[in-house]
Protein backbone atom coordinates (compact mmCIF):
# COMPACT_ATOMS: atom_id res chain seq x y z
CA UNK A 1 0.00 0.00 0.00
CA UNK A 2 2.65 2.05 1.07
CA UNK A 3 4.31 1.82 -2.61
CA UNK A 4 0.84 2.93 -4.18
CA UNK A 5 0.97 5.88 -2.41
CA UNK A 6 4.64 6.65 -2.93
CA UNK A 7 4.29 6.18 -6.89
CA UNK A 8 1.41 8.41 -7.32
CA UNK A 9 1.38 12.36 -6.15
CA UNK A 10 -2.49 12.57 -6.50
CA UNK A 11 -2.83 9.82 -3.63
CA UNK A 12 0.33 10.87 -1.60
CA UNK A 13 -0.89 14.14 -1.40
CA UNK A 14 -4.33 13.15 0.12
CA UNK A 15 -2.60 10.83 2.25
CA UNK A 16 -0.07 13.68 3.57
CA UNK A 17 0.59 13.06 7.30
CA UNK A 18 0.02 15.46 10.53
CA UNK A 19 2.69 14.20 12.84
CA UNK A 20 3.73 15.96 16.59
CA UNK A 21 7.37 14.51 17.23
CA UNK A 22 5.70 12.38 19.69
CA UNK A 23 3.62 10.65 17.36
CA UNK A 24 5.16 7.40 15.60
CA UNK A 25 5.46 7.42 12.22
CA UNK A 26 5.89 3.45 12.26
CA UNK A 27 2.18 3.20 13.86
CA UNK A 28 0.49 5.84 11.89
CA UNK A 29 1.68 4.07 9.04
CA UNK A 30 0.60 0.68 10.28
CA UNK A 31 -2.86 2.10 11.13
CA UNK A 32 -2.98 3.51 7.01
CA UNK A 33 -1.85 0.86 5.85
CA UNK A 34 -4.64 -1.35 7.95
CA UNK A 35 -7.71 0.92 7.29
CA UNK A 36 -6.51 0.92 3.25
CA UNK A 37 -6.71 -3.07 3.98
CA UNK A 38 -9.94 -2.96 5.29
CA UNK A 39 -11.37 -0.58 3.21
CA UNK A 40 -9.68 -1.28 -0.18
CA UNK A 41 -10.71 1.72 -1.79
CA UNK A 42 -11.99 1.73 -5.51
CA UNK A 43 -11.32 4.54 -6.93
CA UNK A 44 -10.17 8.52 -6.26
CA UNK A 45 -13.26 9.33 -4.01
CA UNK A 46 -12.88 6.53 -1.85
CA UNK A 47 -9.21 7.23 -1.45
CA UNK A 48 -10.74 10.58 -0.27
CA UNK A 49 -12.88 9.31 2.24
CA UNK A 50 -10.41 6.92 3.39
CA UNK A 51 -8.14 9.83 3.87
CA UNK A 52 -10.42 11.76 5.72
CA UNK A 53 -10.87 8.57 8.13
CA UNK A 54 -7.41 7.60 8.58
CA UNK A 55 -6.71 11.34 9.76
CA UNK A 56 -9.74 11.18 12.38
CA UNK A 57 -8.97 7.70 14.06
CA UNK A 58 -5.02 8.90 14.02
CA UNK A 59 -6.89 12.12 15.86
CA UNK A 60 -8.58 10.17 18.22
CA UNK A 61 -5.90 7.86 19.45
CA UNK A 62 -3.50 10.98 20.04
CA UNK A 63 -6.47 12.54 22.46
CA UNK A 64 -6.60 8.84 23.98
CA UNK A 65 -3.14 9.06 24.72
CA UNK A 66 -3.45 12.31 25.51
CA UNK A 67 -5.94 11.69 28.18
CA UNK A 68 -4.81 9.85 30.05
CA UNK A 69 -0.93 11.66 30.04
CA UNK A 70 -3.41 14.79 31.63
CA UNK A 71 -4.71 12.86 34.36
CA UNK A 72 -1.21 11.27 34.99
CA UNK A 73 0.30 14.35 34.92
CA UNK A 74 -2.53 15.79 37.53
CA UNK A 75 -1.75 13.08 40.09
CA UNK A 76 1.02 15.51 41.61
CA UNK A 77 -1.47 18.40 42.38
CA UNK A 78 -4.38 16.09 43.00
CA UNK A 79 -1.52 14.89 46.04
CA UNK A 80 -1.12 18.41 47.07
CA UNK A 81 -4.64 18.78 47.40
CA UNK A 82 -5.79 15.70 49.44
CA UNK A 83 -2.47 16.39 51.87
CA UNK A 84 -3.81 19.81 52.34
CA UNK A 85 -7.06 18.79 52.98
CA UNK A 86 -5.91 16.13 55.77
CA UNK A 87 -3.30 18.17 56.81
CA UNK A 88 -4.45 21.13 57.89
CA UNK A 89 -2.36 22.17 60.76
CA UNK A 90 1.11 21.59 58.77
CA UNK A 91 2.96 23.82 56.86
CA UNK A 92 2.03 23.89 52.93
CA UNK A 93 5.87 24.16 51.68
CA UNK A 94 6.27 20.81 54.03
CA UNK A 95 3.21 19.39 52.02
CA UNK A 96 4.49 20.49 48.68
CA UNK A 97 7.76 18.75 49.65
CA UNK A 98 6.08 15.30 50.46
CA UNK A 99 3.78 15.67 47.33
CA UNK A 100 6.56 16.45 44.97
CA UNK A 101 8.46 13.27 46.29
CA UNK A 102 5.82 10.82 46.55
CA UNK A 103 6.01 9.85 42.69
CA UNK A 104 9.98 9.69 43.08
CA UNK A 105 11.07 8.51 46.83
CA UNK A 106 10.12 5.25 48.29
CA UNK A 107 10.30 6.65 52.06
CA UNK A 108 8.04 9.54 51.27
CA UNK A 109 5.96 7.11 49.24
CA UNK A 110 5.55 5.13 52.35
CA UNK A 111 5.03 8.00 54.84
CA UNK A 112 2.30 9.89 52.61
CA UNK A 113 0.91 6.13 52.02
CA UNK A 114 0.30 5.92 56.33
CA UNK A 115 -0.97 9.23 56.48
CA UNK A 116 -3.90 8.44 53.89
CA UNK A 117 -4.29 5.12 55.66
CA UNK A 118 -4.70 7.08 58.73
CA UNK A 119 -7.77 9.17 57.01
CA UNK A 120 -8.96 5.63 55.52
CA UNK A 121 -7.67 6.93 51.99
CA UNK A 122 -5.40 4.86 49.56
CA UNK A 123 -3.48 5.68 46.44
CA UNK A 124 -6.64 4.94 44.35
CA UNK A 125 -8.15 8.33 45.86
CA UNK A 126 -4.97 10.38 44.29
CA UNK A 127 -6.23 9.29 40.83
CA UNK A 128 -9.52 9.76 41.97
CA UNK A 129 -8.76 13.33 42.94
CA UNK A 130 -6.91 13.69 39.57
CA UNK A 131 -9.52 12.67 37.67
CA UNK A 132 -12.11 15.18 39.42
CA UNK A 133 -9.70 18.00 38.68
CA UNK A 134 -9.40 17.17 34.60
CA UNK A 135 -13.22 16.54 34.39
CA UNK A 136 -13.65 20.02 32.69
CA UNK A 137 -10.26 19.48 29.98
CA UNK A 138 -11.18 15.85 29.73
CA UNK A 139 -14.79 16.47 28.67
CA UNK A 140 -13.70 18.81 26.12
CA UNK A 141 -11.72 16.07 24.31
CA UNK A 142 -14.50 13.59 24.82
CA UNK A 143 -16.62 16.01 22.78
CA UNK A 144 -14.09 15.92 20.20
CA UNK A 145 -13.82 12.27 20.25
CA UNK A 146 -17.52 12.01 19.92
CA UNK A 147 -17.38 14.07 17.17
CA UNK A 148 -14.34 12.04 15.43
CA UNK A 149 -16.47 8.97 16.08
CA UNK A 150 -19.63 10.53 14.46
CA UNK A 151 -17.37 11.08 11.10
CA UNK A 152 -15.93 8.16 10.53
CA UNK A 153 -19.40 6.71 11.08
CA UNK A 154 -20.77 9.04 8.13
CA UNK A 155 -17.70 8.50 6.16
CA UNK A 156 -18.23 4.78 6.46
CA UNK A 157 -21.93 4.99 5.44
CA UNK A 158 -21.28 7.24 2.28
CA UNK A 159 -18.49 4.77 1.45
CA UNK A 160 -21.15 1.98 1.22
CA UNK A 161 -23.93 4.30 -0.33
CA UNK A 162 -21.10 5.16 -2.57
CA UNK A 163 -20.56 1.85 -4.08
CA UNK A 164 -23.92 0.47 -3.99
CA UNK A 165 -24.78 3.42 -6.62
CA UNK A 166 -27.07 4.88 -4.54
CA UNK A 167 -25.23 8.14 -3.42
CA UNK A 168 -27.98 10.20 -1.40
CA UNK A 169 -26.91 13.99 -1.15
CA UNK A 170 -26.43 14.61 2.61
CA UNK A 171 -28.20 16.74 4.94
CA UNK A 172 -27.37 20.53 4.66
CA UNK A 173 -28.11 22.84 7.37
CA UNK A 174 -30.85 25.40 4.87
CA UNK A 175 -29.41 28.60 5.37
CA UNK A 176 -26.22 27.30 4.82
CA UNK A 177 -27.54 24.82 1.73
CA UNK A 178 -29.46 28.14 0.29
CA UNK A 179 -25.90 30.45 0.21
CA UNK A 180 -24.66 27.24 -1.36
CA UNK A 181 -27.38 27.01 -4.24
CA UNK A 182 -27.37 30.91 -4.49
CA UNK A 183 -23.77 30.95 -5.54
CA UNK A 184 -23.86 28.29 -7.38
CA UNK A 185 -26.15 29.57 -9.20
CA UNK A 186 -24.22 32.80 -9.87
CA UNK A 187 -21.31 31.06 -10.92
CA UNK A 188 -19.38 29.12 -7.84
CA UNK A 189 -17.75 30.25 -4.78
CA UNK B 1 -4.01 58.41 41.62
CA UNK B 2 -1.69 60.53 39.25
CA UNK B 3 -1.32 63.86 39.99
CA UNK B 4 -1.73 66.71 37.01
CA UNK B 5 2.18 66.90 36.24
CA UNK B 6 2.33 63.70 36.33
CA UNK B 7 -0.86 63.48 33.67
CA UNK B 8 0.36 65.87 31.46
CA UNK B 9 3.72 63.86 31.70
CA UNK B 10 2.02 60.66 29.99
CA UNK B 11 0.22 62.94 27.90
CA UNK B 12 2.86 64.35 26.44
CA UNK B 13 5.50 60.89 26.19
CA UNK B 14 2.17 58.99 24.55
CA UNK B 15 2.28 61.66 21.83
CA UNK B 16 5.73 60.51 20.96
CA UNK B 17 4.66 56.86 20.33
CA UNK B 18 2.98 57.33 16.80
CA UNK B 19 3.36 53.58 16.34
CA UNK B 20 6.45 51.99 14.34
CA UNK B 21 7.88 54.60 11.68
CA UNK B 22 10.69 52.27 9.88
CA UNK B 23 9.53 49.87 7.26
CA UNK B 24 10.68 46.84 9.03
CA UNK B 25 8.96 47.52 11.69
CA UNK B 26 5.47 48.33 10.45
CA UNK B 27 5.98 45.28 8.44
CA UNK B 28 6.01 43.10 11.69
CA UNK B 29 3.54 45.27 13.21
CA UNK B 30 1.34 44.68 10.66
CA UNK B 31 1.38 40.96 11.82
CA UNK B 32 0.60 41.85 15.03
CA UNK B 33 -3.41 41.24 14.96
CA UNK B 34 -2.40 37.94 12.66
CA UNK B 35 -2.83 34.46 14.92
CA UNK B 36 -3.45 31.36 12.45
CA UNK B 37 -4.98 32.67 9.13
CA UNK B 38 -7.71 30.95 8.72
CA UNK B 39 -9.87 33.20 8.23
CA UNK B 40 -8.51 34.09 5.13
CA UNK B 41 -8.98 32.93 1.84
CA UNK B 42 -5.87 31.35 -0.04
CA UNK B 43 -6.24 31.62 -3.58
CA UNK B 44 -2.35 31.30 -4.76
CA UNK B 45 -1.09 29.81 -7.82
CA UNK B 46 -0.26 26.90 -5.79
CA UNK B 47 -3.53 25.73 -4.15
CA UNK B 48 -5.18 26.66 -7.59
CA UNK B 49 -2.73 24.17 -9.17
CA UNK B 50 -3.18 21.38 -6.16
CA UNK B 51 -7.40 21.84 -6.61
CA UNK B 52 -7.06 21.37 -10.49
CA UNK B 53 -5.09 18.54 -9.77
CA UNK B 54 -7.54 16.59 -7.65
CA UNK B 55 -10.26 17.72 -9.82
CA UNK B 56 -9.11 15.86 -12.62
CA UNK B 57 -8.86 12.29 -10.01
CA UNK B 58 -11.86 13.05 -9.32
CA UNK B 59 -13.47 13.87 -12.18
CA UNK B 60 -11.15 12.26 -15.04
CA UNK B 61 -12.35 13.45 -18.20
CA UNK B 62 -15.56 14.98 -16.86
CA UNK B 63 -17.06 17.88 -18.53
CA UNK B 64 -20.08 18.06 -16.45
CA UNK B 65 -20.32 21.35 -14.90
CA UNK B 66 -21.74 20.09 -11.88
CA UNK B 67 -19.58 17.53 -11.07
CA UNK B 68 -16.71 20.05 -11.74
CA UNK B 69 -17.90 22.56 -9.71
CA UNK B 70 -18.45 20.03 -6.83
CA UNK B 71 -15.31 18.45 -7.35
CA UNK B 72 -13.22 21.88 -7.32
CA UNK B 73 -15.16 22.75 -4.07
CA UNK B 74 -14.55 19.44 -2.17
CA UNK B 75 -10.71 20.01 -3.30
CA UNK B 76 -10.58 23.21 -1.98
CA UNK B 77 -12.50 21.88 1.55
CA UNK B 78 -9.95 18.91 1.80
CA UNK B 79 -6.78 21.26 1.18
CA UNK B 80 -8.26 23.69 3.88
CA UNK B 81 -8.61 20.69 6.05
CA UNK B 82 -5.01 19.66 5.47
CA UNK B 83 -3.88 23.30 6.11
CA UNK B 84 -5.97 23.55 9.11
CA UNK B 85 -4.15 20.60 10.60
CA UNK B 86 -0.83 21.44 9.79
CA UNK B 87 -1.68 24.77 11.77
CA UNK B 88 -3.05 22.53 15.07
CA UNK B 89 0.28 20.86 14.67
CA UNK B 90 2.33 23.85 14.51
CA UNK B 91 0.38 25.58 17.51
CA UNK B 92 1.26 22.40 19.39
CA UNK B 93 4.65 22.16 18.48
CA UNK B 94 5.05 25.50 19.58
CA UNK B 95 4.15 25.32 22.75
CA UNK B 96 6.08 22.10 23.66
CA UNK B 97 9.24 24.43 22.34
CA UNK B 98 7.92 27.29 24.66
CA UNK B 99 7.10 25.06 27.56
CA UNK B 100 10.69 23.04 27.06
CA UNK B 101 12.49 26.40 28.22
CA UNK B 102 11.58 25.50 31.65
CA UNK B 103 9.71 22.60 31.78
CA UNK B 104 8.11 22.86 35.08
CA UNK B 105 8.77 19.67 36.28
CA UNK B 106 12.65 19.78 35.68
CA UNK B 107 12.25 23.37 37.68
CA UNK B 108 10.32 21.60 40.76
CA UNK B 109 13.21 18.50 40.25
CA UNK B 110 15.79 21.27 41.17
CA UNK B 111 13.69 23.65 43.63
CA UNK B 112 13.38 19.86 45.68
CA UNK B 113 17.07 19.02 45.10
CA UNK B 114 17.98 22.34 46.63
CA UNK B 115 15.91 22.10 49.25
CA UNK B 116 17.11 18.65 50.23
CA UNK B 117 20.75 20.06 50.14
CA UNK B 118 19.95 22.81 53.11
CA UNK B 119 16.40 21.66 54.97
CA UNK B 120 17.30 19.67 58.08
CA UNK B 121 14.09 17.94 58.26
CA UNK B 122 14.37 16.55 54.84
CA UNK B 123 18.20 15.63 55.05
CA UNK B 124 17.45 11.64 55.28
CA UNK B 125 15.26 11.87 51.82
CA UNK B 126 16.92 10.60 48.47
CA UNK B 127 17.80 13.18 45.46
CA UNK B 128 14.90 13.24 43.08
CA UNK B 129 14.98 10.77 40.66
CA UNK B 130 16.01 12.52 37.52
CA UNK B 131 13.57 10.57 35.40
CA UNK B 132 10.90 13.01 36.25
CA UNK B 133 11.88 14.68 34.15
CA UNK B 134 8.90 15.04 31.49
CA UNK B 135 8.63 13.06 28.32
CA UNK B 136 7.82 14.94 24.68
CA UNK B 137 4.30 12.71 24.87
CA UNK B 138 3.93 14.35 28.51
CA UNK B 139 4.93 17.82 27.30
CA UNK B 140 2.50 17.79 24.56
CA UNK B 141 -0.10 16.54 26.47
CA UNK B 142 0.83 19.58 28.84
CA UNK B 143 0.66 21.78 25.69
CA UNK B 144 -2.60 20.21 24.02
CA UNK B 145 -4.53 20.57 27.72
CA UNK B 146 -3.23 24.40 27.90
CA UNK B 147 -4.57 24.50 24.27
CA UNK B 148 -8.04 23.63 24.45
CA UNK B 149 -8.97 27.23 24.21
CA UNK B 150 -7.26 27.69 21.50
CA UNK B 151 -7.60 23.86 19.57
CA UNK B 152 -11.83 24.59 20.30
CA UNK B 153 -11.81 27.91 17.95
CA UNK B 154 -9.72 25.93 15.25
CA UNK B 155 -12.19 22.92 15.16
CA UNK B 156 -15.07 25.32 14.62
CA UNK B 157 -13.07 26.48 11.25
CA UNK B 158 -12.62 22.42 10.97
CA UNK B 159 -16.25 21.66 11.08
CA UNK B 160 -17.13 24.13 8.91
CA UNK B 161 -14.59 22.70 5.88
CA UNK B 162 -15.34 19.45 6.95
CA UNK B 163 -18.96 20.01 6.52
CA UNK B 164 -18.30 21.84 2.99
CA UNK B 165 -15.95 18.61 2.04
CA UNK B 166 -19.02 16.00 3.14
CA UNK B 167 -21.29 17.73 1.08
CA UNK B 168 -19.44 18.11 -1.89
CA UNK B 169 -18.20 14.88 -2.35
CA UNK B 170 -21.66 13.09 -1.54
CA UNK B 171 -22.69 15.57 -4.89
CA UNK B 172 -19.58 14.19 -6.83
CA UNK B 173 -19.93 10.35 -5.94
CA UNK B 174 -24.01 11.19 -6.71
CA UNK B 175 -22.86 12.51 -9.97
CA UNK B 176 -19.79 9.80 -10.63
CA UNK B 177 -21.91 6.70 -9.59
CA UNK B 178 -24.64 7.56 -12.04
CA UNK B 179 -22.87 7.56 -15.18
CA UNK B 180 -19.66 4.99 -13.91
CA UNK B 181 -20.47 1.30 -15.36
CA UNK B 182 -18.20 0.02 -12.72
CA UNK B 183 -20.66 0.91 -9.85
CA UNK B 184 -23.37 -0.95 -11.09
Amino acid sequence: MNSLINNDPGLAAIYEENLLVSDSQWRYTALRDAILERLKPRDFIEHMWAAEMIQGEWETLRLRRFKSLIITSARRPALQNLLHLLLQDSASKDIDDLAERFFSNKDVRRKVGAILRNFGLTEANIDAEAFRQSLGDLAEINRRLAELGSRRDRILQRLEDHRAGLATLPYVDQGEGNDRELRHQNGGD
Amino acid sequence: MASARQIAANRKNARKSTGPRTPAGKQRACRNAYRHGLSIQTDDGESCDAVESLVRRMAPGSTDQDLLHWAAVAAGAHLELARIRQVKCDIIGRMVQFSALEPAALFRARAAAMRYLFDKPLRKLKPIDPLSIPSEAEREAEAVQRLLPELRKLDRYEARAHASWDRALGEVSLRVSKCDPRLD
